[in-house]
C-alpha cells in the first residue's frame, strides 16, 4: 500500500482528544477529588466518574460525526466496501475508554499524594508547636527561696563580713542575668552554663553547716559548645532537698566533664527524709519527671540519664550524659 | 548580773549575725550557740538558760515546737524565749503562757 495520506480530519480528533484528556484530567485533580473523594463520598465520586466516563464517549461521538471523521477513514483504509454510519470501530472505542481510565487514575494518584504531602507538612508543623508550647511550659525555674535566702545571708555577711558580702551580691547578680536572661533564649553557652552552675554553689555554701561536706569538680569546657540553659540546676537542687541533715554529717558531690562534644554530668548526695514542713520541699522548681521529658524532647537519642539510690553506698546518684554535636 | 542567753540557728550566716549583736550588748552573756534545736535541747536540759534567741523555721525541731517543748516542763528556772523569723510570711506572737513562758516574734 506504501504510504498513505492521513486526512486532516485525523488531526483534529487527536488534538481534540488530547485536549479532552488533558481538561479531564485538571478537572479531576482539582475538582472532583478535592469535591467528592476528599469529603468521603466515594459513591459520588464514582458516579461522577462513570457519568464523566458516558460524556467523554458522548463527545467523542459527537465530534466524529460533525468533522465525518469515521467516513473518510472508512475510505482510507477501505475504499472496496460501502460505508455505513451506523457502525463504529470498536477497538477504536475501547482504545479511547482506556485513555479516559488512565487519565482519572493518574490524575487521582497526583492529586491524593499532593493532599498526602501537604497533610504531612501540616502534621510536622503541628508536631513542632506542640513541642515548643511543651518546652517553654517546662523550662527550668530557680527555686524563688533560694533567692530570699540568699539575700537574707548577704544581709548578714554586710555586718560580718563586707568583702564576701560584696562578692555574693555579684555573684547573685550574675546568676539574675542568666535567669532572666539566658534562660529566654533555646540555647546558651556551656561555659556560660558552668559559670552558673559555679555561681549557685558558692551561694549554696554559705547556708550549709560544717557537716555537709560538698566536693565540686567542675571542668571549664571549651568556648563553642551549646546547651539548652539550666538544664542541670534541677539535678543541683536535688541534692541540696534530700542530702542535707540538721544533725548527721552527709557528702555531696558534684562533678562535670567534656570530652569532645560530649558532657558528663554526676552528682552523688545522701539521703535522708525531706523536712516537710521546710518551704523548699513544696515549691520545687522543676521535678525530675519534667527534666526527663525535656532532656527527651530537646535531646532525643542524643543523652543517657541513668538516676537512682546505689544500694552498697546508699547514696543517690544521677549520671547524665549529652552529646552536644 | 547579766542574761544568760544561747542562740539557735539553721542559717550559719545569720547565726553569726544573732551571736555578733548578742555579745555586743552588754548585759547578755551569750553561753552556747547551736545549728539546731535538738542539740541545743539537750543544752538546755544540762544548764541554767535564762533566754533562747531562735529562728521560728528550722528543721527536725522548729522554733515553735522547742518553745511547747519548754512550756511544758516544769524548770526550776524560768526560761524566756525570743522567736524570729527573716521573712515576712508569717509573723506570729506567741504571748504568756500559763506556765510563764512569754515568748516574742520579732522580724529581723
Amino acid at each position: 500500500m506504501g504510504e498513505l495520506e492521513l486526512p486532516i480530519q485525523f488531526w483534529w480528533k487527536q488534538i481534540y482528544l488530547v485536549g479532552l484528556l488533558i481538561s479531564i484530567f485538571y478537572l479531576n485533580a482539582w475538582g472532583i477529588v478535592p469535591k467528592f473523594l476528599l469529603k468521603g463520598k466515594n459513591y459520588s465520586y464514582l458516579l461522577v466518574i462513570l457519568l464523566g466516563a458516558v460524556l467523554f464517549y458522548g463527545l467523542i461521538v459527537y465530534f466524529e460525526q460533525f468533522i465525518h471523521y469515521g467516513q473518510k477513514m472508512h475510505e482510507l483504509f477501505n475504499p472496496e466496501k460501502p460505508y455505513l454510519a451506523n457502525k463504529r470501530w470498536v477497538p477504536g472505542d475501547v482504545f479511547q475508554m482506556l485513555l479516559y481510565v488512565i487519565s482519572i487514575g493518574l490524575s487521582t494518584s497526583v492529586a491524593l499524594v499532593e493532599k498526602w504531602q501537604k497533610d504531612e507538612a501540616l502534621r510536622g508543623e503541628l508536631e513542632r508547636q506542640r513541642i515548643n508550647t511543651e518546652l517553654s511550659y517546662l523550662k527550668a525555674q530557680i527555686n524563688p527561696h533560694f533567692f530570699f535566702n540568699t539575700l537574707n545571708n548577704i544581709y548578714s555577711l554586710t555586718t560580718l563580713d563586707v568583702s564576701k558580702a560584696q562578692e555574693a551580691l555579684l555573684k547573685l547578680s550574675r546568676m539574675m542575668r542568666y535567669v532572666l536572661y539566658e534562660n529566654q533564649k533555646d540555647t546558651t553557652l556551656l561555659s556560660k552554663e558552668v559559670k552558673f552552675i559555679e555561681d549557685y554553689l558558692e551561694l549554696m555554701k554559705m547556708r550549709l553547716s560544717q557537716k555537709v561536706h560538698l566536693l565540686v569538680k567542675l571542668e571549664e569546657p571549651k568556648e563553642d559548645l551549646v546547651i539548652a540553659p539550666m538544664l542541670f540546676l534541677p539535678f543541683l537542687e536535688n541534692c541540696f532537698k534530700h542530702g542535707v541533715s540538721s544533725q548527721q554529717e552527709s557528702e555531696i558531690s558534684i562533678s562535670l566533664e567534656v570530652m569532645g562534644d560530649t558532657v558528663f554530668f554526676e552528682t552523688k548526695n545522701s539521703i535522708f527524709p525531706i523536712q516537710p514542713d521546710s518551704p523548699e520541699a513544696h515549691e520545687n522548681g522543676i521535678g525530675l519527671v519534667n527534666t526527663q521529658r525535656r532532656l527527651n524532647l530537646l535531646y532525643p537519642e542524643k543523652h543517657r540519664l541513668k538516676l537512682g539510690k546505689d544500694e552498697n553506698s546508699e547514696q543517690y546518684e544521677v549520671h547524665l550524659t549529652i552529646n552536644l554535636a | 548580773m547579766k542574761i544568760s542567753c544561747i542562740a539557735i540557728d539553721d542559717e550559719p550566716l545569720a547565726l553569726d549575725l544573732l551571736c555578733k549583736f548578742i555579745q555586743q550588748t552588754t548585759f547578755l552573756e551569750l553561753e552556747g550557740k547551736f545549728s539546731n534545736a535538738i542539740e541545743a535541747l539537750g543544752y538546755i536540759n544540762q544548764y541554767e538558760v535564762n533566754l533562747i534567741f531562735m529562728d521560728i523555721q528550722m528543721p527536725d525541731l522548729s522554733g515553735m515546737e522547742l518553745a511547747r517543748i519548754l512550756d511544758g516542763k516544769k524548770n526550776s528556772v524560768q526560761t524566756r524565749v525570743i522567736l524570729y523569723r527573716l521573712s515576712s510570711i508569717c509573723l506570729r506572737r506567741i504571748q504568756g503562757r500559763s506556765s510563764g513562758l512569754p515568748a516574742q516574734t520579732l522580724q529581723l
